[in-house]
Formats: C-alpha cells, sequence, structure tokens
C-alpha cells in the first residue's frame, strides 16, 4: 500500500489542519485537509484495478471518538479508451507504532491510459491526544549575530527545526562514504528570544512527534539569520540524541543547540 | 414524502460557537460549487492550467478595514463534473488549493487554487477555432476566525419588533454582500485568467443567482492570504 506524507509537497498538496480545543484538555476536535497526491496510472481498459493508498496525516492521537471522511476525485485523465475513476471508502486508522492518524482510501482505476493523479480529503474528527513535546533552546554568541530588531515573526523564522526519522546510507560496495538522510516527521518553532551575559537564546518547541521511533532533531540556520561573518552551522549540545516518545513518557525536553560560525580564511 | 424545507435567514454558512486555541471563538464551515467553463484555442500545447479565486458566502463579522483579520483555514476541493467537447483524451484537474483570506473591502473570504486540463490532441472541425470544456468543483473550507457577539434582539414589542417578524427570505442575507453571490444555489463563481487567454466567466444559472459586481474582481490586494 502506497504511503503518501503529508510532509512532503510532491506527495500531499497544501494540508493543512486545524485544532480546536473543545471540552476537557486532551480532547479536541481536528479538521484536516488536503489534496492527495497518488499519481496513479495504468494502461488497460479491460481489468479494473483496485489500490489502497494511504495518507499519514502526521498527527499523534491515543483514541479516535467520532470522524467524518470526506474525498473527492480532484484530478483524472484517459487516453479515449473504456474508463473507470472511483474512490470506493475512506477510513482512519492509527499506525499501531507512532500512534499516528491515517487515512486509507481504497481506489479503483481502468483504462489505456487511464491516471488517478489527486484526491482530495477532508477529515473532521475528535479525539483523545496528550501533549507530546521536544522542547530545547538554541543560543550563540552575542557577537555572532543579534536580533533584538526582528520582530516575533522573524525570531520564528530564523530556523527550521525538525524531529526526523534518520536514515543510513551505506557505501558503495566500490568504496566511498555512506550518507545519513533526515526525513522531517514532525516542525518545530522557535518562540521567545531572551539573553544571558554572553549569549541570545531562543527556546523552541516540536509538538506532535511520533512515538516509539527514534528520533533525532535537527535545526538548520535560515537566511534571516546573519550573521557579521562566516557561515552558521548549529549543532546539539545536550539533551538525547536520538529520543523516543512513548504514550507513558511523551515528552523530552532540554535537548539544547548552540550556533557557530565556519570561517574560512 | 413529506419534507419541509429549510430556510434560514442567514447565508449557508454555519458558525460553530469554540473556546479556542486563542484568539478565536468561532470555527466556520463553509462550502460552495463553482463552474467554470474554458474555452480553449486550439494547437496550443498539451497542459493547460489556471488560477482562480473562489468568493464564498462567508463575510467576517465585525470586519474592519483598517485591521487584517487573524485567521488560520483548512480547505481542500475535488471535482464535481467535467465535459469534453469531443470523444478525445482528457485530464481535468484541481491541483491545488494556493490559499485562503479575506478581500480588504468588505471581508469575504475567499478561496484561491489552481485548476487544470490536458487538451485533446487530434482538435477536429468541431472544435475549430476553439475547444469547448468546462469543470465544475465543489470547495469545502473550514476556518478559525474571531468574531464579536451579535447583538442582543430587540424587546418584545419594541420599534423593531414588526421588522424582526417578517417571514425569512433568503435573498435578504445576500444584499449587503459584494458581488451579490448567488447564494441559495449554493454556487459562486470562478473570477481569475488563464496563463494566456481571459477566462470566460459565465454567472451560474439559476433564479436567485446575481452577477459578481465589479468591485469582486477588482481587489487590489488581499488581506492575510494564507497558504
Amino acid at each position: 500500500m502506497p504511503i503518501l506524507d503529508v510532509n512532503d509537497p510532491n506527495q500531499v498538496d497544501h494540508p493543512s489542519k486545524l485544532e480546536i480545543d473543545i471540552d476537557h484538555a486532551g480532547r479536541k476536535m481536528v479538521i484536516f485537509s488536503g489534496i492527495a497526491r497518488p499519481e496513479w496510472e495504468i494502461t488497460d481498459d479491460t481489468h479494473l484495478y483496485q489500490e489502497t493508498f494511504i495518507v499519514n496525516l502526521r498527527y499523534t492521537v491515543l483514541v479516535v471518538d467520532q470522524a467524518t471522511i470526506t474525498v473527492g476525485l480532484a484530478s483524472i485523465g484517459n487516453n479515449d479508451t473504456d474508463f473507470q475513476f472511483a474512490l470506493n471508502t475512506a477510513k482512519l486508522c492509527v499506525d499501531d507504532t507512532s500512534q499516528e492518524l491515517m487515512l486509507s482510501v481504497d481506489c479503483s482505476l481502468m483504462g489505456d491510459w487511464s491516471t488517478l493523479n489527486r484526491f482530495g480529503y477532508q477529515i473532521v474528527a475528535t479525539v483523545t491526544t496528550q501533549i507530546t513535546g521536544i522542547t530545547g533552546s538554541i543560543r550563540w554568541k552575542k557577537d555572532i549575530f543579534d536580533p533584538s530588531a526582528l520582530s516575533q515573526g522573524e525570531i520564528a523564522q530564523l530556523f527550521l527545526i525538525a524531529a526526523n526519522r534518520e536514515e543510513i546510507i551505506p557505501p558503495p560496495p566500490e568504496g566511498g562514504f555512506g550518507t545519513v538522510n533526515y526525513i522531517p516527521l514532525a516542525y518545530g518553532t522557535a518562540s521567545t528570544l531572551t539573553h544571558d551575559k554572553n549569549d541570545f537564546i531562543v527556546q523552541y518547541n516540536i509538538p506532535g512527534a511520533p512515538y516509539n521511533q527514534p528520533l533525532v532533531v535537527t535545526v538548520q540556520v535560515g537566511p534571516l539569520f546573519r550573521p557579521t561573518a562566516g557561515s552558521p552551522m548549529a549543532g546539539q549540545i545536550a539533551g538525547p540524541s536520538p529520543l523516543i516518545l512513548t504514550v507513558a513518557d511523551p515528552g523530552v525536553s532540554g535537548v539544547d543547540f548552540r550556533v557557530g560560525v565556519l570561517v574560512l580564511k | 414524502m413529506a419534507c419541509s424545507p429549510v430556510t434560514p435567514f442567514l447565508p449557508q454558512v454555519t458558525r460553530i460557537p469554540i473556546q479556542g486555541p486563542a484568539p478565536y471563538n468561532t470555527l466556520v464551515s463553509v462550502a460552495a460549487v463553482g463552474w467554470a467553463p474554458l474555452t480553449v484555442p486550439t494547437g496550443v500545447g498539451q497542459l493547460f492550467t489556471q488560477t482562480f479565486t473562489f468568493p464564498t458566502l462567508f463575510k467576517l463579522a465585525g470586519f474592519d478595514q483598517r485591521v487584517p483579520p487573524v485567521f488560520e483555514h483548512s480547505t481542500t476541493a475535488w471535482l464535481d463534473g467535467v465535459a469534453p467537447a469531443e470523444s478525445s483524451m482528457f485530464q481535468y484537474s484541481v491541483n491545488s488549493i494556493l490559499g485562503a483570506g479575506f478581500d480588504p473591502l468588505q471581508g469575504v473570504y475567499y478561496i484561491s487554487g489552481e485548476i487544470g486540463l490536458n487538451m485533446p490532441k487530434m482538435p477536429t472541425a468541431f472544435c475549430t477555432p476553439a475547444c469547448w470544456y468546462w469543470i465544475s468543483m465543489t470547495v469545502v473550507s473550514y476556518v478559525l476566525v474571531y468574531e464579536p457577539p451579535p447583538p442582543p434582539p430587540p424587546p418584545p414589542g419594541g420599534k423593531e419588533a414588526g421588522i424582526r417578524s417578517l417571514p425569512p427570505i433568503g435573498v435578504r442575507g445576500q444584499l449587503d454582500m459584494p458581488g451579490q453571490l448567488p447564494a441559495l444555489s449554493g454556487r459562486g463563481e470562478l473570477v481569475g485568467t488563464t496563463n494566456n487567454y481571459p477566462l470566460s466567466v459565465v454567472p451560474q444559472m439559476s433564479s436567485t443567482s446575481f452577477a459578481p459586481g465589479p468591485a469582486l474582481r477588482s481587489y487590489p490586494g488581499r488581506y492575510t492570504f494564507k497558504s
């Protein structure tokens, strides 16, 4: 079953989510919308093909109380042959390991050629969740960069913060180096700017990272961070790496970073 | 089967009071159907895309032109119907919801997106000088906003009691909205231009539809557009 990730714009176009407080903490109404991009193509107008596409909504829940799911065809094509396009059923499921909410859509397709490129979805659900989070700080020496004149919105854009799955690509058999890929699973936001005697400090929070899997936090320095000299880079200086969130222990704090500059002379 | 029609006075926009998150106090559910007739000249490339702006029936209560609305939205769209002009290869798409926002004049909520069309490979004489297609789509959106509470009703027997007791007439709810959107049919229209050719804009025909006013097509800017 192909899985489409809302964090990948090539798999889900403009996904959006609203969280609404309802009766008590831990219960929320959540609305998910987007246009999924299965890009499914077949070349046979004599047989009806079936496929199930999963959309990983990247939202962790403990329980789904109620849900209404609506899907509709958004992009279809055929080359002047017999055809059929169908979204047959749509349902929600929760990943047993990560507790992430998934949309499962059974599709049918026939034609020579036929494409079912996209479908729109909207889910309105009430769920029981809990506050999860990875928190920490990012600091840098005052003489590297002074952000005092930045607005709160600009502070939030100084860094791209993510909790990632680490994927290690081994070196090729003929020799060379292996590589590490980081697949972002949840994104964080920087908030308050403070300072001490030597450093500027921003706090960050990554909500909604998946459970029960190793996560590596990365901080990329954005273009709004303009050092007086050199190229800025962030490295982790405290806290676990990788870290694992569980239902029993859903939060990790003190995952701290420091920004330095690389100056070539 | 007996069925009593529901004729609300207000436009068919659902407002749900919520507790939060701050600063929001209202979740708005709005849906609309748009119809785009596309006149596509023949002999031009294969892929034909255009952006659209889709006004909805939702007008922010308490809208102040001096204050950009604060909001969040969750929006999607899908095809309702398509029509080729001839038997041929086709591809029809709602490619993307690009974002949503409020027009800066009246505070009407709109949605922007992109539709796509793949043209026939072999246009016939029927298609000369142009092929005719249409795409109909449903756009559904939930919006988090803050709206001030409505004024309290007048006291019984007061000066305004007679006005209040008038039977609901659906069109009344639309008269103060820009563009006189065709509310009762639930139909909007697409406005925009193609990449090369003006989009033919034909209002959805129904007994309660109106042609959009000029202001709706000429918004100089967009407030708080969000992708």
